[in-house]
Parts: structure tokens; C-alpha cells; sequence
């Protein structure tokens, strides 16, 4: 019994320290894919391999980069949504032209972005990445049903004009390609409404990696790490960004 | 004197904890718990920190003279920089164009990159209306990129079906004299295509509101100032 005992323990220590290590060396282990992407096409290196051997070209890479996103995001039909963190703007695109610029109030950028090497700087962000899924409280198209008078009466009773214009609380997440999440969200929260989604919001960033980890665990697969982009903007910002953005969003990004 | 008293208040608690096994079992319980809890999730957390901190650590860049080559690169990737600038710049109208936030209902005229003029309009109400032979029309102002394709000066408007419905009246033909309206599109407007169009209104008071069946309502002064500057062909960007 007692050995049996021994022996148990010894086994759940050698997994919860198997466990450790891989969720610990997460964020490495997704570092070094990301910069995979591009060292490990040898075509790609090969034209690029002088921007891989001077690291001091990296900020004239990233705004070429950007550049070349825009170009691509201007051909195609959609509006876009345009991140500078140099310039702290937010701002959105349709055929090449920018059609809103939102500034941005403050952001938190995950410290791994700052380990992307040029040649997957260039590989990665030098066109749209687009959205996996999202999720928003603003809602995209408020749309309202009204069912047809059956005569000119009844149309009289059934007339209203709104006073105001709705707004709900602004908080918008992108789960982009590549594992990264985008996150918008309304700088001040004042009615009650506003702080429910505050406090849902600053939940939702704390468990975030919490439930990375839990469900790697519960479905013993090795565990993901989901670098993170918060931007906080006005509230009527966030909104106009959120309903001109098409289901399928293109997000170009300049870190 | 202080660890005696340390020692001995440890002793009488454990005392009397042995005579609540219970509460015992619960202690010990919460206590397994909480360190299982802290070293499966919140210590990874912590570790995952330093983890990223120490990856993407880089040394204080020494700026050192760029070597020939470097600089060759320098060069190529700032002209690079410049050629895409040149052709991003390239898809801006260098005419007046109009731009349409259907969020906050206003608009702004630029002409190039100068903002010309900016006011508040209204813009679709997102209101669906249905009948009862399964027919519906969605009020919404559709969003994207369109030109001008007509301008027209004491517009009267022709009346769809849609706008009979709505009143709770019966459909008459397609050229019958109440299709048609006079005065209540203002005096200029100026059509995007697919029944949408820039005019004007008389009920001014819902300027900024999202009231319209699709167009875009714009008061007098700045109805007069757009009709006047854009011509047909001149884009207008809605979101």
C-alpha cells in the first residue's frame, strides 16, 4: 500500500512538473513558431537575408511592412482597420483611403511582439491578418422589426422617432490567424451597464490565460499561449470601428 | 520569551484542531487546494512573465557606424519606403470626396487630404419592415465605396412601395400620381445608386439621428455647400 502510494505520487509529480514546464515554455515555444514562419521558408530567406542579418533594420522593416499590408488592404473591397502603436492611431481604410482615425487612448501590447524577428515581421505582417472569430457588446446592425399597419390609424399609433441614440458598452475581441487576440475597448466606464462589462472585460483578460492553461489540462493537449493586444479608445470609437468592420475583418498592424 | 510563546500557541492550536478532526480535515483541505491552485495556475503565470521578458530580451543597441552593406540595405528599404508611400498616396482622390460615418451620423468633405467642411446628417434606421406576404424591406444605409451618379436640383421623389406600406396605405401602380412627392427631398439631391441617394429633409430636428430609410439626410446649408462641390463621379465612402 504504501508503495503503491509512493508510486502515485511520484507519477502525478512527474506530470504536474511536465505539465509546468510545457505551460511555462509556452510563450517561447509560440515565439519561436512565429518566427518559424519565415525561417523556415528557405525561398523567403534567401531574398530577405539581409534584413535576418541586420537587426538594425528592424524598425524600417516593420514600416514597410505596414506599407505593403495597406497596398493590399486598399486592392480588396472591404473597409479595413489600420493599428499604428508609433503614432497611437487607430484608424480605418476603404480602397486606400482613410476614412476615420481614432486616437488611441492607451494600449497593452504583449511583450512576446517584441521578439519577432524581421524576416517574420516582414512574412507575417505585410498583408491583412484577418479574424478567426470575435465577439462584441456593441451589436453590428441594431436591427429592429416592425410589422407593417394594416391602415393609416394604426401606422399613426405605431409611429415613433428615436430621441437618442443607443449606446451600449464598447468592448470588441478579434481572435486573429496566428493565435493573436485583438481586443478594443471604451476607456471610461460610468452607468451601470458600462461597469458590468468592465468588470466582465477585466475578467475575461485575467482568465484568459487561465483558461489556456485549464483546458490544456482537462484535454491534456499541450498548452496554447495567445499573445494579446488591448487598445483603449473612446467609446463612439470603438463602436464606429466595430459596425464599419465586415464579419471577416482585415486588421493591419505597425508595432 | 517571543518563541516560546510562538511554540506554544502553534502546540495549543494543533491541540485543539486535533479535537475537530472536521475542521482539521477542512484546514488541511483548503490549504491542499490553494497550493495545488497556486502551483498549477498562478505560478505558471508568473514564470510565463519572466519567461517572455527573458526572450525577448535584448541588449541596449550600441549605435555603432552602419557597415556598407547595412547601409545598402538602409538605402534600398527607405526608397522601398518612399515608392510605397508614393503609391499608397496614389489611391487617395485628389478631387472632393465625401465621407459618411453611419455610427455617429455625420459627414466630412475632403478634398486631397484637407477637410473641407463637416457637419451631422442622418443616415438608415435599421428598421425591418415586415408585411404579411412575407415581404421586408431593411432600412439601412449601406456602407462602402460609391460615386456620384446624378445630381438634381428640387428632386421630387417617386415613392416606392415600401413607403406606402409603411403608412398603412394600399399600393398603387408604378406611375400613378401619388407616387410622386414634391418638396420633401429639399432642394438638391444627389443619387449613389440603387434607389439611395444625399438630400435634403424637413423634419431637421432628427439631424443625427438614425432615422432614414437608407439615404442620407443632410440639413439645408451643407446639402447646398456637398451639391456644389462634388460632381458626378465624385466618391463618397460610407461606414
Amino acid at each position: 500500500m504504501k508503495t503503491s502510494r509512493i508510486f502515485l505520487y511520484t507519477i502525478s509529480l512527474i506530470v504536474v512538473l511536465f505539465y509546468l514546464v510545457m505551460t511555462v515554455s509556452a510563450p517561447v515555444r509560440k515565439l519561436n513558431r512565429i518566427n518559424q514562419l519565415a525561417t523556415s521558408d528557405s525561398i523567403f530567406m534567401n531574398q530577405n537575408s539581409a534584413i535576418a542579418t541586420y537587426k538594425g533594420l528592424l524598425p524600417l522593416v516593420k514600416e514597410s511592412a505596414y506599407k505593403e499590408a495597406q497596398i493590399i488592404l486598399a486592392k480588396q473591397d472591404s473597409i479595413g482597420l489600420l493599428i499604428n502603436f508609433n503614432d497611437s492611431i487607430a484608424s480605418l481604410m476603404l480602397k486606400g483611403v482613410e476614412i476615420h482615425a481614432s486616437k488611441i487612448i492607451s494600449y497593452k501590447r504583449d511583450k512576446l511582439f517584441n521578439g519577432i524577428k524581421a524576416p517574420a515581421v516582414k512574412k507575417i505582417f505585410s498583408s491583412p491578418l484577418h479574424n478567426i472569430s470575435e465577439f462584441s457588446t456593441v451589436v453590428k446592425e441594431p436591427i429592429v422589426k416592425k410589422r407593417a399597419p394594416k391602415d393609416p390609424a394604426e401606422a399613426l399609433q405605431m409611429a415613433t422617432v428615436p430621441d437618442t441614440i443607443a449606446a451600449e458598452p464598447a468592448y470588441v475581441v478579434y481572435d486573429m490567424e496566428l493565435g493573436f487576440r485583438l481586443i478594443l475597448v471604451q476607456e471610461k466606464w460610468e452607468t451601470q451597464a458600462e461597469k458590468k462589462i468592465e468588470r466582465k472585460f477585466k475578467s475575461d483578460v485575467r482568465k484568459q490565460r487561465l483558461n489556456d492553461m485549464f483546458y490544456s489540462l482537462i484535454h491534456l493537449k499541450e498548452p496554447v499561449y495567445t499573445p494579446t493586444v488591448i487598445i483603449v479608445l473612446n467609446a463612439n470609437e470603438v463602436r464606429s470601428i466595430y459596425r464599419a468592420m465586415p464579419w471577416k475583418a482585415s486588421v493591419v498592424m505597425l508595432l | 520569551m517571543d518563541r516560546l510563546n510562538v511554540k506554544n500557541w502553534l502546540a495549543n492550536l494543533k491541540t485543539s484542531l486535533q479535537q475537530k478532526p472536521a475542521l482539521f480535515r477542512l484546514i488541511k483541505a483548503s490549504a491542499l487546494v490553494g497550493i495545488i491552485t497556486f502551483v498549477l495556475f498562478v505560478m505558471p503565470l508568473i514564470l510565463q512573465r519572466i519567461v517572455v521578458s527573458a526572450a525577448v530580451y535584448h541588449p541596449k543597441h550600441i549605435a555603432l557606424k552602419d557597415s556598407v552593406a547595412m547601409s545598402e540595405e538602409r538605402i534600398l528599404l527607405e526608397n522601398n519606403i518612399k515608392q510605397l508611400n508614393k503609391r499608397l498616396n496614389a489611391f487617395i482622390p485628389s478631387n472632393h470626396y465625401l465621407i459618411i460615418n453611419s455610427t455617429d451620423n455625420v459627414f466630412m468633405l475632403y478634398k486631397g487630404k484637407t477637410l473641407i467642411r463637416e457637419g451631422i446628417c442622418s443616415t438608415g434606421s435599421y428598421l425591418l419592415l415586415e408585411n404579411d406576404k412575407q415581404q421586408s424591406w431593411l432600412f439601412k444605409t449601406p456602407k462602402g465605396e460609391f460615386k456620384i451618379l446624378n445630381k438634381k436640383v428640387d428632386p421630387v421623389w417617386k415613392k416606392p412601395d415600401w413607403a406606402f406600406i409603411e403608412e398603412g396605405l394600399p399600393v398603387p401602380s408604378p406611375n400613378h400620381p401619388s407616387r410622386f412627392e414634391y418638396g420633401v427631398l429639399g432642394d438638391y439631391s444627389m443619387s449613389l445608386g440603387d434607389g439611395y441617394m444625399i438630400h435634403g429633409t424637413l423634419w431637421q430636428r432628427y439631424l443625427g439621428l438614425p432615422v432614414t430609410h437608407g439615404c442620407v439626410r443632410m440639413n439645408d446649408a451643407d446639402l447646398e455647400a456637398v451639391y456644389k462641390t462634388l460632381s458626378v463621379g465624385s466618391k463618397v465612402y460610407i461606414y
